[in-house]
């Protein structure tokens, strides 16, 4: 029922797009938004912009008909495996559509996406699995992100590379790895230690004026947490006055993130900054923070929570003064530059970096309509690339 | 071997046995409290306390349940998913606009049906309620997963529903009202009223109690709905209290249900059962956590120390006992 008012939203929102981007010259952000589509602009002035092709992106007609010309028809196989079935995930997973819509629409290429992810988070013998499903299956691509361990799954990767499926990995935190020793073809991913960890230890420094009582409330160990952890650790140790004065695990979920506030806000009461490690942990301190009847910030004092993601429903706490700010760790470029990337690489036989990083940005409510509306965006797309 | 004779030498023996564990755990809970108190100044005030109380209230409520069931001899792993399917129906009603009475009746039917499903699953098809319990927890977790599409359901915070989780009586909070309330009513139908001694007696002896003319099939679908029903009430509580529903929410909770009951001194061969022990059980259980987390002990010694500390307290209990006797 759920999912049935959602395709109905969806639908709605894409009808609505889809006549924006035919009244704005399907959709290309160089052109303004005119009634005239294009015409009544002077066609001239924008040869690059041909808003007749539904120029999106690159823009050059005769670019464009090249590729059209090299991939129209094809139907390429891309697999999508997550390490869970998340608000997250699902984000990323819209990002991949948009682009997909997109290579369809102007270069007639079709593709065919399949999505598994395991029941357990940490269930990586299924994933195992699952890659290895696919690549039997003659995937031409799989998109993973896993909590697996790093050598074991590069053995994974291997196999299913040579059995000729390329492996593209996304969201993982490559910085922790000698990039030559990764055997996937490419990370799309952020830098969790510089891109997020350390943008909260910064922001921490900044409100704080460099000085106050820090509580931090960690995920499940593994890869993420430790690089998060690191850039964090690293931005507050070039300030002295910045103390931690707990640490504990909330296990990503909200109400271990919210009994970990609770226990730590216990023997520390007059802490300044709680950093949650994701939104849902981070939201669980923010009521924890109510449910003690302490302050949370309001501009000038009171508690400040910072998490990490950029979900719908943490844009939306921002707004409502709960969340202080978060990181919204690029979701859906990072779905949108995999598809890319896999196109350009696999399909043009262009060459593309080892590791390819999305950029990331700290919300509060000053900024928090930029990231909000991309968002959104992605999340209204519909399948609609073969 | 000792908990089988235990159940067969009669009612004043059980209870004698039960009280020797209460006041074991209840020394084990002062003598925490006298050592946390020397250790971290926060740990014995009033509201701490109240915290490590409502923290626990969740697992209390799944755990007054589970004595029940664990008493009848079973046991319900599906407790963590009616929990979440419970509270997914409440959430979900009032995102819709369902009036707030409405959408908490239809999360408690929910929990209900869901467990008179177990009960029957167990009494009418013979399936042992392990696996029956077992195949509810997959399947109620998949229709989660199915029915949030993964996305947390939220935005259905109404003012009265905000109160449930949220709110307090004369400064004590709503959701431990819940479990004091659950904990005397509970504790009335398991002394004193007919259900409450079938539900032990078919525990101490199946066949004795089907030959004593107790229908044990009603019994056991009536004991499985009532584990729902808790289930319901902690799910609709907790999201009211977390003002979203996870898909994944109440994960593992029915393990810590179990622990809870049976640090409490009920028995997981059946027949005894004691829903004070289990409101001491996941008390402690929460008392281990605040107390590790107030000292700030590193988080990957906190899992070790808690499985020690559990080991300790029911492991002392067992020896003292056998001490006694020899």
């Amino acid at each position: 029922m759920k999912k049935r008012y959602f395709k109905v939203l969806g639908l709605t929102l894409a009808v609505l797009l889809a006549v924006t981007a035919v009244l704005a010259g399907c959709g290309n952000v160089d052109q303004p938004v005119s009634d005239g589509g294009g015409t009544s602009d002077g066609g001239d002035g924008t040869a690059a912009v041909s808003s007749a092709a539904g120029t999106w992106q690159w823009g050059d007609p005769a670019w464009e008909a090249a590729v059209r010309e090299q991939v129209e028809g094809k139907t390429f196989k891309i697999g999508f495996t997550p390490p869970a079935a998340s608000e997250f995930y699902d984000i990323i997973m819209h990002g991949a559509y948009t682009m997909m819509n997109e290579l369809h629409d102007r270069f007639g290429v079709n593709f065919e996406f399949e999505f598994v992810a395991p029941s357990e988070h940490d269930a990586v013998e299924s994933q195992v699995a699952t890659i290895e499903n696919w690549a039997t299956k003659e995937f031409d691509a799989v998109l993973v992100c896993t909590a697996g361990d790093f050598d074991s799954m590069n053995a994974v990767y291997e196999k299913a590379t040579a059995a000729g499926t390329a492996v593209y990995l996304f969201n993982m935190p490559a910085e922790l790895w000698d990039t030559d020793t990764i055997k996937a073809t490419s990370v799309i991913s952020y830098d969790n230690a510089r891109q997020s960890g350390y943008l909260v230890g910064q922001y921490a420094a900044e409100k704080l004026n460099g000085e106050g009582k820090v509580l931090f409330i960690s995920g499940n160990d593994g890869h993420w947490t430790t690089s998060r952890r690191e850039g964090f650790m690293e931005a507050v140790a070039e300030y002295p006055g910045l103390e931690i004065v707990g640490e504990q695990r909330g296990e990503y979920v909200r109400d271990e993130g919210m009994a970990a506030a609770e226990n730590l806000l216990q023997a520390n009461p007059d802490v300044d900054f709680i950093y949650g490690e994701n939104e849902e942990m981070a939201q669980g301190a923010v009521q924890a923070v109510e449910a003690m009847g302490l302050k949370l910030w309001d501009g000038n004092e009171g508690i400040i929570v910072v998490g990490a993601d950029g979900l719908k429903s943490g844009f939306e706490q921002i707004r409502n003064g709960g969340l202080t700010a978060t990181v919204d760790v690029g979701s859906v470029d990072q779905g949108r530059e995999a598809i890319k990337a896999i196109f350009m690489h696999e399909l043009l036989g262009y060459s593309i970096d080892k590791v390819i990083n999305v950029p990331t940005i700290l919300v509060d409510s000053e900024n928090v309509a930029v990231p909000e509306a991309y968002v959104d965006w992605a999340l209204s797309a519909q399948e609609a690339y073969n | 071997m000792k908990l089988n004779a235990a159940t067969e030498l009669g009612t004043g023996k059980i209870k004698k046995k039960i009280d020797r564990q209460l006041i074991g755990l209840l020394i084990f809970v002062a003598a925490m409290m006298v050592v946390m108190t020397c250790l971290s100044e926060s740990f014995l005030t009033v509201s701490n306390l109240t915290n490590v109380f409502r923290q626990s209230v969740f697992i209390m409520l799944l755990g007054f349940g589970m004595t029940f069931v664990l008493t009848t001899g079973g046991i319900d792993l599906s407790v963590g998913v009616m929990l979440a399917l419970s509270g997914g129906m409440t959430g979900w009603l009032l995102s819709m606009n369902v009036n707030i009475v409405p959408a908490i009746a239809a999360g408690l039917l929910i929990g209900v049906l869901v467990g008179a499903g177990n009960g029957l699953m167990i009494t009418k098809l013979h399936i042992t309620p392990f696996i029956a319990t077992l195949a509810t927890m997959s399947i109620g977790r998949g229709v989660m997963y199915v029915w949030t599409n993964s996305i947390p359901f939220r935005n259905y915070m109404v003012g009265g529903f905000r109160f449930i989780g949220q709110g307090d009586i004369l400064g004590l909070q709503f959701p431990i009202i819940i479990a004091i309330v659950a904990f005397i009513i509970l504790q009335f139908v398991y002394r004193c009223t007919p259900f409450g001694r079938h539900v032990t007696a078919y525990g101490s002896n199946e066949e004795a109690a089907k030959v004593s003319g107790i229908h044990t099939d009603k019994l056991l679908i009536k004991v499985y709905a009532l584990s729902g029903l808790m289930a319901a009430i902690a799910g609709i509580t907790l999201a009211s209290r977390l003002e979203t529903v996870h898909p994944e929410m109440g994960k593992g909770y029915e393990l810590d249900a179990i622990a809870a009951a049976i640090i409490g001194g009920t028995s997981l061969s059946g027949g005894k059962g004691s829903l004070v022990g289990t409101v001491l059980g996941a008390f402690i259980i929460y008392l281990i956590s605040n107390a590790l987390n107030l000292l700030n002990i590193d988080p990957d010694w906190e899992t070790i120390v808690k499985g020690i500390i559990i080991l300790i307290v029911v492991g002392v209990e067992f020896l003292s006992h056998r001490g006694k006797k020899e």
